[in-house]
This record gives structure tokens, C-alpha cells and sequence, in this order.
């Protein structure tokens, strides 16, 4: 990646408030005109981040470079970024029209170039004709596209949003994930979102940098994040995962041979990513890459008998618990309903049989 | 027909103390301007006729006018004065994480409870060791001691009852921190600042005790009307001023409250 390709620039930053660890040595890029976000659950320090970059926080190490710039002695209203906060922070003293326009007066513009450009703001967020409304006057996702206007209306090099949908219920939130994509296309704009929905991150962004606890785990695309989960964290945050415990049994030459007690066999993976090795580690794999079978499946090598526990109809898809060995380790296993609906009436107490392509298991250390 | 339980029933005894309460308020002092209407020189009932001539004389008399304009002149500064003190005073107590933020409450608010005549007494001691003339000038200063717990009280839950992300949206919206102040801060606890000029006037616009103390020769409304007490042709004159101030102040308190407590905003709408 070079130089120019880079918009912001986070290098080791760290912040604590007093005894609290808030974020602790972030270290990654974010691309000019990328839609990244920063998943991690509540208290992991998302808002902290994005604090820093909008210059409300001072980091207390490290450093912030945004299209090349340092920028920890900046003050907030000078840098090139603008916010979308987390209860949009919408003036109630103003009306929509003056909400908009409010990061306007400094641009000394005459009053028809001011309306104009409002305007275009208030068609851009489909809200024409609301130039008039109270703050009070509005619903949460109209606040929200304000918001959104009142800070796009400055054409900042970086566009930050702290849990933009968070206050929305769940149809509305939908619809916005994917106004706000079509939105970010259309002004090209970088921006930086922060979330605790994976579904939401995996939905909007081009990367994603998960935390927990204050800690950077991964910085990753959707489909990285999904398939490469670099640590048992980051696979259980993003999407559903099961865990194997396993053993290595050997390591020659590219190829790992891992021992599954919980299933009674053996298997050879060709990894190069188990260097970190004690030889305890777990295996992940995805509920939908496992395949169930009524009787023992004669094609892959690898086939683990188990009891099915419960089934749940999804309408989609359909969901199984299987139990592997007698009160040992139970694993959820995602089936297309067609596909489900092709094995028959099997109920719980029936015994089935499981397999997966050998990719689908993920070797991860036990942190 | 069974009675139903009420949680919330009208409680019979309450109301009684309630009425009570309000009367032994008010009745002694709606004596004041029954009487600024009788015809007698003397506070006595019957009352045998009734008249405005004490309201026509009290608007001859220069020196209750001259009284009525220092303590205009004293009010109006001491309610602007404590006013912006208790601005900034708020904003900090409210905004920025200050150790001690509990005592340091309760000290600025302990005038409230400190009896005006030990501060009286304390301030002329400091004023006439410094030697400086007693005069309006030091009534004020007096009064502002006075006024800025009320100022504070009045201000303070303005700020507490908005998001600090307001002062923080105008800041990332390009505003350095006096724009923000002006353009956000301001409008957004104006009502706070409305109410506390009135209500600081109105407590500076009736103080007596600091005003004795710290008071030179130029009279405020309560000093004259103290020093009249002492001619009894001059009572009801005095009753007559006494129920003007008094529609006065109630009108200010209650306008002052009134736009303390409202939703706000309505007031600075720029449309
Ligand atoms: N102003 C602050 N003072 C003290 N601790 C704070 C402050 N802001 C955040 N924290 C702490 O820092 C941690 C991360 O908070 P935050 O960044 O808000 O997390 P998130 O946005 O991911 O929920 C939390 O433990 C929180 O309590
Ligand atoms: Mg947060």
C-alpha cells in the first residue's frame, strides 16, 4: 500500500483514564474512501478510538496521522474530519435548515449559495421540505440523517460515526445499513463507523477492526474476518463458530497432524499459521460447513457420528444441535432447509452423522 | 357499591395544612396593601374609607424616587454581574470533572444560609479597613454575594439538563470554544440566564440588611422606607410603596420561574 493510498494513520495509540486501560497500543491504516468500521462490544473502547481521531480525546501514547497530517496537536475544530454522534447531538435551539447549515459560517457564504447547498443536503437525505422542523419536531431516523447532512455538508476527508443505527429499531436500521452504504458510495467519502452489530459491520464495511478490551485482534475484510479468524476471540465475536478442542500430534513439512478427541479421529491439515503452538489448541469451524448424514457418508475421510439434541426451523435455513460423544461437546451444525428437508423426519435422539471439507477447520491457539 | 382502593386518594388532612400553610404566608402581608388603601393614618379596623391619595403622594416625593432609581441602578448591575459570574460558575461545576466538586457546592452555595448580617458586618469591617467609601458601589458588591448562590442554583441544572455532545458537535462542526459558547452554550440556557437576571434583581431590589451596613448617603428603596418608619404621618405612604414592590417582585419571581422551568428554546428561535 502506498503512501497515498492511506487517509488515516494509527500508530501505537494508547489512552488510559487514570487506572482504566481505555484503548491500548492501536496500530492500523485506514484507506482514502474505504467504509471501515470498529467492531467490539460494549466498553472494548470503539468510542475512545473515535474520540481520539476526532481530537475530543488526547491519546495518551502513540500518534494520529489523517491524510498525512499529525494531528495530536490539532484541535477538534480543525481537523478534516466530521462526527456523527452516537445521540446525534442535533442543536434544539435550531431548526433543520439552520442544523445543516450551522458548520456553514465560517465558509462566509452569500444566503442563496447557502440555501443551495442545504438544500442539496436535505434531497441528499431525503428529507426536502423539512427545512423548517424543530429538532423535536423529528424521529429518530430523521435526527439521524440530519446528523448525518450536518456533517457531510462540510465534505470532510473523513466522515466519523459512533453507533449511528444503535437508537433505531430493527426495520428502520436495515433500511439506513443500506442508505448509508448507498451514501458513502455516492460522496466517496471516507468513512470510519463504530459498532457493536457484526452483522452490521460485515454488511457495510470494506474492513473491519474488531477489539475487545481496549486491544486491536483483527484488522480485516468481511469475508477475512469470516473464513481467517486469527484468534478464538475474534471467531466467536464475528458470526457463530463452533470449538473443537484439539491436540498437534505432529508439524512436518506444511502439514500438521491434529488429534479431535471429542470425535475419535485424526487429521492432517496443511497449515503454515501454527507457529504461536502449544499443543493444545481448538479447531473452528462454521455451523454451515458441516453436512449431515443419516448413515455413515462413504466419500470424505473424515466422518464424526453424533446424537442430534434439538432442530430448530429457521424458515431459510435450518438449525441442528448434535451431540457428539454422551455429555461430551455439543456442535451446532446450519443447513440450507432444502437441504434439511432431504434427510428425512429425523428428531431429536436420532443418530446422524457429520462432515466437513477439510478447509473448514481453523486451527487457533487457546489464548 | 364497594369502594375502590386509590393509591393516590385526595388526603383530607393534607389539604388542610396545605390551606393553612399558604395563609399564615400570605394573610400578614396582604395587610399591607389592604391598608396603603385606607383612609387613617392608623392600622385599625374598621377600616372607614378607602383611598388612593397615599399612591399620589408617594409620587411626589423626590427622594422615594431618588431612592427608586439607586436601587434600579444597583439591581440592574448586581443582577448582570452575578449573572455572568454564575455562568461561567455552572458551566464548570457542570462540565469539567473538578475534585472536591461536593464542598465546593456547598460553599458557594452557603450564603443562602449565612445570616446577611454577619456578612454585612464582615464586609464593612474589610471595606473600612481598606478605607474605601461606603457608597451604591459597595451595596452592590454586597449585593453580588448575595445574588450569585441564586444565580448558580438557577443555572445549574440548565447545564446538567443538556448533552455535553452539543458543545462537542458545534467544536467538530469548526467552531472554536467562544463560538461554541455563543452559539450553542448561550442559546441553549438562555432561559436559565433570563430567569437568574430577574430572580438576582429582585433579591438585590429588596435587600435591607447588607444595604444598611455597607449603605452611604444615597439611599435604596428599603433604607428610605426603613428611615420613614420612624414618622408615623409617613406609614402610609410607606404601605403604598411597600404593595407596589411587592406586585413587582411577585411579577418578576413569577415570571422568572415561569421561563426557568419552560421547555426553553422557543425564546432565541432564529427560524
Ligand atoms: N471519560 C472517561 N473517563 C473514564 N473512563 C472512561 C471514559 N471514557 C471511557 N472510559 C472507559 O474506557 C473504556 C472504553 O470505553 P468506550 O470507548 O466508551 O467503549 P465502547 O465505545 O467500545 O463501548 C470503558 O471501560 C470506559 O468505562
Ligand atoms: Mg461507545
Amino acid at each position: 500500500m502506498t503512501q497515498h493510498d492511506t487517509m488515516i494513520s494509527i500508530r501505537n495509540v494508547g489512552k488510559r483514564f487514570g487506572p482504566v486501560v481505555a484503548v491500548e497500543d492501536a496500530c492500523f491504516d485506514i484507506r482514502r474512501g474505504e467504509f471501515f468500521s470498529i467492531l467490539g462490544a460494549s466498553g472494548s473502547g470503539k468510542t475512545t478510538l473515535l474520540r481520539i481521531l476526532a481530537g475530543f480525546e488526547a491519546a495518551t501514547s502513540g500518534a494520529v496521522f489523517i491524510d498525512g497530517a499529525q494531528m495530536d496537536a490539532v484541535p477538534p475544530h480543525q481537523r478534516p474530519v466530521n462526527m456523527v454522534f452516537q445521540n446525534y447531538a442535533i442543536f434544539p435551539h435550531l431548526n433543520v435548515r439552520d442544523n445543516i447549515g450551522f458548520g456553514l459560517r465560517k465558509l462566509k457564504l452569500d444566503r442563496a449559495e447557502r440555501q443551495k447547498r442545504i438544500g442539496a443536503m436535505l434531497d441528499l437525505i431525503k428529507l426536502p421540505g423539512f427545512g423548517d422542523r424543530h429538532a423535536d419536531q423529528l424521529s429518530g431516523g430523521q435526527r439521524q440523517r440530519v446528523a448525518l447532512a450536518r456533517a457531510l455538508i462540510l465534505r470532510p476527508k473523513v466522515l466519523l460515526l459512533d453507533e449511528p443505527l444503535g437508537a433505531l429499531d430493527k426495520q428502520l436500521r436495515e433500511q439506513m445499513q443500506i442508505e448509508l452504504r448507498a451514501l458513502q458510495r455516492s460522496v466517496g467519502i471516507t468513512f470510519v463507523l463504530v459498532t457493536h452489530d457484526q452483522e452490521e459491520a460485515l454488511t457495510l464495511s470494506d474492513r473491519i477492526a474488531v477489539m475487545a478490551d481496549g486491544r486491536v485482534l483483527q484488522v480485516d475484510t468481511p469475508a477475512g474476518l469470516y473464513e481467517r479468524p486469527c484468534s478464538r476471540r475474534v471467531a466467536g465475536f464475528v458470526g457463530n463458530m463452533n470449538f473443537l478442542p484439539a491436540r498437534v500430534l505432529s508439524q512436518a513439512g506444511g502439514a500438521t497432524s491434529i488429534d479431535i478427541p471429542g470425535c475419535g479421529t485424526t487429521c492432517s491439515i496443511a497449515t503454515k499459521r501454527l507457529e504461536h503452538c502449544s499443543s493444545d489448541i481448538s479447531l473452528a469451524i462454521r455451523p454451515e460447513r458441516i453436512t449431515l448424514h443419516r448413515s455413515r457418508p462413504a466419500a470424505p475421510a473424515i466422518a464424526v457420528a453424533g446424537v442430534l439434541r434439538d432442530r430448530m426451523y429457521l424458515g431459510e435455513r435450518t438449525h441442528f444441535q448434535i451431540e457428539l460423544e454422551p455429555g461430551g461437546a455439543t456442535v451446532a451444525v446450519s443447513s440450507s432447509t432444502m437441504k434439511a428437508e432431504a434427510l428425512g423426519t429425523i428428531g431429536p435422539g436420532a443418530q446422524v452423522w457429520l462432515s466437513w471439507p477439510e478447509d473448514a477447520l481453523i486451527p487457533l491457539g487457546n489464548e | 357499591m364497594t369502594e375502590r382502593f386509590e393509591f393516590h386518594k385526595p388526603n383530607r388532612a393534607l389539604q388542610l395544612y396545605a390551606g393553612l400553610f399558604m395563609a399564615m404566608l400570605y394573610v400578614p402581608i396582604l395587610f399591607i396593601p389592604l391598608f396603603s388603601f385606607s383612609d387613617g393614618l392608623y392600622i385599625r379596623f374598621p377600616i372607614e374609607s378607602f383611598t388612593l391619595r397615599w399612591y399620589a403622594e408617594l409620587f411626589e416625593r423626590t427622594a422615594v424616587l431618588r431612592a427608586l432609581e439607586n436601587s434600579v441602578r444597583v439591581a440592574v448591575s448586581v443582577a448582570i454581574v452575578s449573572t455572568v459570574l454564575g455562568v461561567f460558575a455552572a458551566k464548570a461545576l457542570a462540565r469539567y470533572r473538578i475534585p472536591g466538586r461536593g464542598p465546593i457546592l456547598g460553599f458557594i452555595l452557603l450564603p443562602l444560609v449565612v445570616p446577611p448580617i454577619i456578612f454585612g458586618v464582615a464586609l464593612l469591617l474589610l471595606v473600612s479597613a481598606l478605607k474605601i467609601p461606603l457608597s451604591l458601589y459597595t451595596i452592590a458588591a454586597g449585593h453580588i454575594i448575595i445574588c450569585l448562590p441564586f444565580a448558580i442554583a438557577t443555572l445549574l441544572p440548565r447545564f446538567e439538563g443538556y448533552d455535553a455532545a452539543m458543545e462537542e458537535a458545534a467544536a467538530d462542526l469548526g467552531e472554536n470554544g467562544w463560538w461554541v459558547f455563543w452559539r450553542v452554550t448561550v442559546p441553549i440556557i438562555l432561559p436559565g440566564i433570563v430567569a437568574s437576571l430577574l430572580l438576582t434583581f429582585t433579591v438585590s431590589f429588596d435587600e435591607f440588611v447588607m444595604a444598611f451596613f455597607l449603605g452611604g448617603t444615597d439611599l435604596t428603596l428599603p433604607l428610605y422606607i426603613w428611615g420613614q418608619l420612624r414618622i408615623p404621618r409617613a406609614f402610609p405612604v410607606v404601605l403604598a410603596l411597600g404593595t407596589l414592590i411587592l406586585l413587582f417582585s411577585f411579577a418578576l419571581v413569577f415570571i422568572g420561574l415561569r421561563i426557568g422551568r419552560r421547555g426553553a428554546i422557543k425564546l432565541v428561535d432564529r427560524g
